[in-house]
């Protein structure tokens, strides 16, 4: 199992980059836990979990933009520090439906998506970091949410479905 | 890209950034948070050395408190004479060593009368199959992993009473274990860890001894020196790997050689487009480049191998070639320790093995040095100081290099180190290479070794003098 992990800072560029990233988000990233958890610290352990996540991942955040590396940071760190949360009565339901905000004078689609998706609701958009940001499967996806695996892969679909079809709605025809 | 691609990857990134946004003000605000001791202790380990902290937190935890404690209840069981009321067959086993000695997260236990001629290696696993720690023994020594300092023991309460169904039980299909069928580890209902001696010797099979081949180039531009040698920069027995890292100016050249499986190529910025294939020395070999970093791989029989060149100096392909065509592999008799050294110092930092190595110490006064040995067929090392003056250590022709000035700390620089050895941070002072003094030799069987440090010359002949193979 380990062994899987091990492609993971190479070289020693993959070291350095690592090591500034860790530098310019370290703290936002026990920022965004503690926001959440309200603890220190399960704060510090959630920014723990994140790292590990980064370092599991890393040939994918290596991969990304600076400013996108730290997206993924304060993705992982979010989802962290949700995973602590699981327990703690963290079952909001999923709605069937939603109200999307409308596009402000004619923005450009990428904000719009970005709008979107602020206000889909969290336990779709949970599904959909996972998913698509982290790259879980849907079984570990399962796993964290404390879902069958099937309800996962519907709600995926089903997340992906609302935000198409009020992009559609709103008339942008690209996606 | 189809149209689901297309939105899955607009949604990748607006996901992402929906979160930038979301917590801009908390992300804003973050520089002002402190973060306790314990997390700060934590960051060191972790940067020090991301792989091996991520090995050993990519285990589950209640694994890694399983393994800490059969660990320390083991050490602590024999340390007081009190283990074993109920296993015989363990108690006759284990009360042949007599010496416990722990080391951060490892316990060594040592003996002089133990029942494990050679090397052996025993992977424990559950009865799911999973992983849940290892004890190896060689000659009179046997050493029982465990992820969790005594600290982390106390803070994550390991030492609580584990239930009975907790066993650790030996390899499934195993057809060597013959002492039993009972589980070689046992945590009893009154949390005591119990070890079956008896079982881990019959069910032990040699280990692979998997030292990481040492290759270096033999021909290197004058400017590029030898700086560290991880000789076995590798995290478990899973992996064999070494790097060798040379200094170019205000840029790296490094060579790693990796046994255990070939190089992924996938790196930022790297891409078909700025691939080509080369030769070295007559076959087949990958090279790629973009304005920071250039990479070579190539296949070197018993290892797959990467020479990588930053950008912070400027490197030729062709040169990168001519270095790859020159490489071999090496070897040296021994790993070499520094036998004598002023009081109060302690090893640090090491990574070694017999091919090359470096090893960062700290003296009484927490100043560091630091100690590098290779096949002098590596290249020549990099060096501290200035004004080379020949030397002789040991019969063997040598150069001291004296301080810019005076070691009085005027050119020195704190920092905060990870002590391996205690598992601790501590704050080392250090002086820059150009500032600190130095000696290099070679030896008789070919071997070339440096000692950089804030040391006045005859320290550093002394402690030169002093070094032999463990």
């Amino acid at each position: 199992m380990l062994g899987i992990y091990l492609s993971a800072l190479e070289s020693e560029a993959d070291r350095q980059k690592f090591q500034k990233l860790y530098e310019a988000y370290e703290k936002k990233v026990y920022a965004v836990a503690l926001k959440i958890l309200e603890n220190q610290t399960q704060a510090e352990d959630a920014a723990q979990q994140t790292w590990l996540r980064l370092l599991k991942n890393w040939e994918r955040v290596s991969a990304l933009s600076w400013e996108k590396a730290g997206g993924y940071a304060v993705t992982a760190a979010k989802n962290a520090a949700l995973d602590m949360l699981r327990g703690q009565a963290h079952t909001a339901a999923f709605p069937e439906d939603w109200e999307p905000p409308a596009p402000e004078d004619r923005e450009g689609e990428y904000h719009y998506i970005v709008q979107l998706v602020c206000a889909l609701p969290e336990n779709y958009r949970r599904i959909l970091e996972l998913k698509l940001v982290e790259e879980r499967s849907n079984r570990e996806i399962a796993r964290a949410m404390g879902l069958h695996e099937s309800t996962v892969a519907s709600r995926i679909l089903r997340g992906k479905a609302m935000l198409r079809r009020q992009l559609e709605k709103e008339g942008y025809t690209d996606v | 890209m189809s149209d689901f691609e297309k939105l899955d990857t607009l949604l990748q990134s607006a996901l992402m950034d929906a979160n930038l946004q979301q917590y801009a003000a908390v992300l804003d605000d973050a520089q002002a948070l402190r973060l306790s001791s314990r997390y700060l202790r934590q960051r060191t380990g972790l940067l020090a050395d991301p792989r091996r902290w991520m090995c050993r937190r990519s285990r589950p935890l209640w694994v890694r408190s399983v393994r800490a404690a059969a660990c320390f209840l083991l050490v602590c069981s024999i340390a007081f004479g009190s283990l074993l009321a109920v296993s015989p067959t363990a108690r006759a086993a284990v009360v042949k060593w007599f010496r416990t000695v722990f080391t951060g997260d490892t316990a060594i236990i040592q003996g002089s009368d133990t029942p494990f001629p050679d090397v052996k290696k025993t992977t424990l696993k559950d009865s799911d199959g999973n992983e849940i720690g290892s004890v190896t023994q060689a000659g009179d020594a046997a050493i029982v992993e465990s992820e969790l300092s005594m600290e982390e023991l106390e803070e994550q309460g390991a030492l609580s009473p584990a239930k009975p169904e907790e066993s650790v039980t030996p390899e499934t299909g195993s057809d060597t274990v013959s002492a039993a069928q009972a589980p070689m580890v046992t945590i009893g209902s009154d949390g005591t860890a119990y070890v079956n001696a008896d079982a881990i010797q019959a069910s032990s099979s040699p280990m692979v001894y998997r030292s990481a081949p040492q290759y270096a180039p033999t021909w290197l531009p004058e400017t590029v020196r030898l700086e560290k040698v991880k000789g076995n920069h590798g995290c478990d027995d899973t992996r064999a790997v070494s790097e060798w890292r040379y200094r170019d100016g205000i840029g790296w050249l490094t060579l790693t050689a990796n046994q255990s499986k070939k190089f992924t190529h996938i790196v930022e910025g790297l891409t078909e487009e700025n691939h080509e294939t080369v030769t070295v020395n007559g076959q087949a070999a990958d090279y790629y480049r973009n304005n920071e970093v250039q990479r070579l791989y190539w296949d070197g029989g018993d290892a797959s191998l990467m020479l990588e060149h930053d950008s912070y100096s400027y490197m030729s392909k062709e040169t990168m070639i001519r270095i790859a065509e020159s490489v071999k592999k090496l070897t040296v008799p021994a790993v070499y320790s520094i036998k004598w050294m002023p009081e109060g110092s302690h090893v640090m930092e090491w990574d070694d093995a017999p091919g090359g190595g470096w090893k960062k110490y700290a003296d009484g006064n927490h100043f560091y040095f630091t100690f590098l040995y290779a096949n002098s067929k590596g290249g020549a090392h990099m060096t501290c100081g200035i004004d080379p003056e020949a030397v002789t250590v040991n019969g063997c022709g040598g150069t001291y290099y004296a301080p810019v000035g005076a070691l009085d700390g005027t050119w020195s620089r704190s920092r905060i180190f990870y002590d391996e050895e205690t598992g601790s941070e501590v704050t080392a002072i250090y002086y820059e290479p150009s500032h600190a003094a130095a000696i290099t030799w070679t030896n008789t069987e070919g071997v070339t070794f440096t000692i950089c440090g804030a040391f006045e010359k005859d320290v550093l002949l002394k402690m030169a003098e002093s070094v032999a193979a463990d």
